[in-house]
């Protein structure tokens, strides 16, 4: 770490920028092969940044999960469903997955775009997940892809100030409405869910009167709601079992 | 402590008698405002390094002979005080100390150094060879006349052994090696001053004749006299006393001296001046003077010119027992800053000098620079340098130009980087910090209160609105500062620290703004599809929709954050040194803002000593923090002036005062600790 700054004091030397991105690399590279050893069989190529490339704080994974019409999900086929898309490690990265991607207002059907850590599934038996929770948003129609855009750079960007505990973002394209939820490691920190309901607020730009729901995953194991992978409901259903406001 | 008892006895005798040798200071430069008028300044000098000079040297130490041991018996107590002056730093005291001891040596004791020893042949020679001459006698005649006679008399045996201490240092250091008058040898660095030679000893013919002002002369010092403001009687430092706390006393000044060749190259500025105390020759004898009369322990300089230090200044600050360090601006400018301090009372631990000019970089394209130390004071004998904390001194004189205040904040930034350097602990805090400058900016504008109060929400501030200066150019300027302020590639975060000695990465996360990640949407990386991406109908078959407005290849990629671990974008600039000003602002008994400057006939404050202090908790009335003294406590100041006062002699410079600036002037206290470590 210092070495890497030492070039800094010399403000002449214009020079530490590749000196930077070298130790970059090979920071994230070690942070990257920490996190993967538990699933080291798999034998994946660890993803890095490039050169030049501004590295995020963390590896991310997006997914996609389609429901099949007409077949009830179970846990199973929830795994079977969702489909990884791509791991990225940098900025650029990132946007070269998302440029590739439709966006998630053009999507049809019952789908979901999830965008997690690497390392964690977007499950709730993951062992990240386990005693978390997430916000819930319910968009009316056509506001999703500009939802989710400011919601995944901002996790991106880290601005949500809570350490370790964001663990993804997932985006639910319903039938009347479209969902974006965030979800943390610890339901129980309420200084956490707190601090990352302002945090959307704030990168949402969301008006004071949005109806914003925290749920914790075993809640929603036993009492599934809209957007909740392995619900039985559709949206339409429960369109009004909670008062909604939609901005 | 006999030593506190002490001083409550002498404090006030001390005060007294201070008093009246600033009386006698403004006296004499009085005597010397005169003769700078009269068109015989050649003759005097002339007549001062011919045969005369012997005679009045003579009639000087019999002078010394005679006062002094007239003196005696008022500061017969003052050894025992000088002992114990890390509590009462009075020069007076010590200086009559000195005397004694020069006394007692010419009298008794032949086995001195060698330069006393020289000195003491000379005294001896001259004092047997000549005839006493008719300034002795009248000088003799005084003390029976009056007691204004007798208080210019005291106030001149109070203040002659520091040139007495001079001499000695210049003797040692006699290249030409002449036999002349020690007191014209100790000026002879700046032989070619005609009015340098008017030192006391010529003072001692010349005054009785010319001790009041000529009636047409305008009474400067009366008009210009500054009042020594204690602060040490205040409640907080009474009862820190009687804790029996003890302080290291020094005093700090800074001054803005005014760079010859910045003369030259701005007359017009100077228009309301005789060109006669315009010239150099005429106003280093005067700064020199007016620094030797308020004997700082620190002492700051700003536009101070590289030949000049070098052939007058440094050398003469040498004799007066200052370690001096030097700072020329950069590109083709010629003055700079200088730090000196008493090597009695300070050690040096580091000196960095820096540079605001950076290359390639808009907001620091101007050849400013600071020079920021860190000294260890010396304790008494039998006392632990541990126990009194290392002081950090800065000193810089920051960008003139009101429509940079851009250039301005980010100087400032680059100087308070480099204190939080200097000045940081081992534990993360901060040793006591004295900045003392030309900020080039007035109290409550913008730059002052981010120094001030630590914090300032720049974005979207028009540039010429930082400094809160009087913009004579007239000129529209429509600058703007923008965050960030200045690029990271300067490897200075907002908060004013080297990007080098923040904490690790562990705490600074990668953090990007939306807007900064968003300028990445169409970089060429980004447009090139995945090979890995599996292709999903309606999914993963979207091609980038790169707006056509767009450049290709967006800049930024180009022109990367190089250290993007610091967000940037916060539109914030901050410093965790908590410094507060020595100076109020305000003159409340005049009910003027004080003037430390004078730009085409208009009062403003732009020279500043910070020092650090204590925030008050919850303290922070109306946008302004409040702050009490730490271990570093204020104990007294040299009032400023007011517009109106200036004006009424002729703006600045004048005749008396030879810089466009005026000197400010600061004792604190260090607390010694006797029971917390160092």
């Amino acid at each position: 770490m210092n070495n890497k700054f030492d070039a800094l004091k010399d403000d002449d030397s214009g020079d530490h920028d590749q000196n930077e991105e070298n130790n970059t690399q090979k920071d994230s590279e070690k942070e990257k092969n920490d996190r993967e050893k538990p699933q080291s069989s798999t034998k994946r190529k660890a993803v890095v940044p490039g050169p030049a490339e501004h590295p995020l704080q963390y590896n991310y994974t997006f997914w996609y999960s389609r429901r099949t019409p007409g077949r009830p999900t179970s846990s199973q086929s929830y795994e079977q469903n969702i489909k990884q898309i791509g791991t990225f490690a940098s900025v650029e990265q990132f946007w070269r997955f998302y440029s590739h991607m439709v966006r998630p207002g053009d999507l049809t059907g019952h789908s979901d775009f999830h965008l997690f850590k690497e390392g964690i599934k977007p499950m709730w038996e993951d062992d990240a997940n386990k005693n978390g929770g997430k916000w819930i948003i319910r968009l009316r129609k056509g506001l999703a892809s500009r939802c989710w855009e400011n919601l995944i750079l901002a996790m991106l960007g880290e601005q949500f100030m809570v350490g370790e505990e964001i663990c993804g973002a997932v985006v639910s394209v319903r039938f009347q409405e479209d969902i974006i939820s965030i979800w943390n490691k610890t339901a129980s920190d309420q200084a956490t869910t707190a601090r990352i309901r302002d945090t959307l607020r704030r990168v949402l730009n969301l008006p004071p009167n949005t109806i914003m729901e925290y749920k914790t995953h075993t809640d929603s194991i036993n009492l599934p709601g809209p957007g909740d992978r392995g619900s039985l409901t559709t949206v339409e259903d429960r369109g009004t079992q909670r008062g909604q406001l939609y901005f | 402590m006999i030593g506190t008892v002490l001083c409550y006895v002498l404090l006030p005798a001390a005060r007294l008698l201070r008093a009246l040798r600033d009386a006698f200071f403004t006296c004499r430069k009085n005597v010397l405002l005169a003769k700078s008028v009269s068109t015989q300044v050649e003759g005097i000098f002339a007549a001062t390094r011919g045969r005369s000079v012997p005679e009045e040297q003579e009639a000087l130490l019999q002078q010394w002979l005679e006062e002094g041991t007239g003196n005696l018996p008022t500061s017969e107590s003052a050894p025992a005080v000088g002992k114990v002056s890390a509590k009462l730093a009075s020069d007076w005291l010590e200086g009559s100390e000195l005397l004694m001891t020069s006394l007692s040596d010419l009298n008794s004791a032949p086995e001195v150094t060698w330069c006393a020893g020289q000195q003491l042949t000379e005294l001896h020679t001259l004092s047997s060879s000549e005839p006493q001459d008719h300034a002795v006698a009248e000088l003799a005649k005084l003390p029976a006349e009056e007691t204004v006679a007798v208080v210019g008399s005291a106030c001149w045996a109070a203040v002659m052994p520091q040139a007495d201490h001079q001499i000695v240092g210049c003797t040692a250091i006699d290249v030409e090696g002449q036999n002349e008058d020690p007191a014209v040898l100790a000026w002879s660095l700046a032989r070619d001053a005609e009015i340098v030679p008017v030192e006391p000893p010529a003072w001692t013919v010349q005054d009785m004749e010319h001790f009041q002002p000529l009636p047409t002369e305008v009474p400067y010092h009366e008009i210009l006299w500054r009042d020594w403001e204690d602060l040490s009687v205040q409640p907080y430092v009474l009862e820190q006393v009687s804790r029996n706390m003890s302080l290291f006393e020094f005093r700090v000044m800074s001054y803005n001296i005014l760079a010859q060749d910045l003369v030259e190259q701005g007359l017009d500025l100077y228009l309301h001046c005789h060109p006669d105390i315009l010239n150099w020759n005429y106003r280093l004898p005067n700064i020199l003077q007016e620094i030797q009369h308020w004997d700082p322990d620190v002492l700051c300089l700003q536009e101070v010119q590289e030949n000049h230090y070098w052939e007058q200044l440094e050398p003469t600050f040498r004799m007066m027992g200052f370690a001096c360090f030097y700072k020329r601006r950069t590109g083709r400018k010629t003055d700079g800053c200088a730090v000196c301090y008493k090597h009695s009372k300070f050690q040096l631990i580091s000196v960095s000098p820096i540079e605001y000019f950076r290359p390639g970089l808009d907001i620091l394209n101007r050849d400013n620079v600071g020079l920021v130390l860190l000294l260890q004071p010396l304790l008494p004998e039998g006392l632990d340098l541990k126990m009194v904390s290392p002081l950090c001194v800065a000193n810089t004189h920051v960008l003139y130009n009101p429509r940079r205040g851009d250039v301005k904040l980010a100087q400032m930034a680059l100087l308070l980087a480099e204190i939080d350097k200097i000045a940081k602990t081992t534990e993360g805090s901060y040793y006591p910090v004295i900045l003392c400058g030309d900020l080039n900016s007035v109290p409550d504008s913008p730059l002052y209160k981010f120094i001030r109060n630590g914090q300032l929400s720049y974005h979207g501030m028009p540039a010429w609105k930082v400094s809160g200066q009087e913009d004579f150019s007239q000129q529209l300027h429509p600058r703007k500062l923008l965050a960030p302020l200045w690029p990271s590639s300067l490897g200075v975060t907002d908060n004013c620290q080297y990007v080098s000695l923040c904490p690790s990465k562990k705490l600074d996360r990668r953090k990007y703004s939306r807007d900064f990640l968003l300028q990445f949407h169409f970089c060429n990386v980004a447009c090139e599809r995945p090979p890995q991406l599996i292709l999903l109908e309606g999914v993963t078959d979207a091609k980038p929709d790169r707006p056509a407005r767009r450049p290709k290849h967006a800049a930024v990629v180009n022109d990367p954050d190089p250290q993007p671990f610091f967000p940037r974008s916060s539109g914030v600039i901050q410093h965790g040194l908590n410094l507060t000003s020595v100076y109020s602002h305000f003159l409340p008994q005049r009910r003027r803002p004080e003037v430390t400057t004078m730009p085409m006939g208009l009062g403003a404050t732009v020279d500043y000593i910070f020092y650090s202090a204590e925030p008050v908790e919850n303290g922070n009335r109306g946008g302004r923090r409040l702050y009490q003294d730490g271990a570093l406590k204020l104990l007294g100041r040299l009032s400023l002036l007011s517009e109106d006062v200036l004006l009424m002699a002729n703006g600045l410079p004048n005749p008396f005062c030879s810089s466009d600036h005026l000197c400010l002037l600061a004792s604190f206290g260090l607390e010694i600790s006797s029971l917390r470590e160092g």
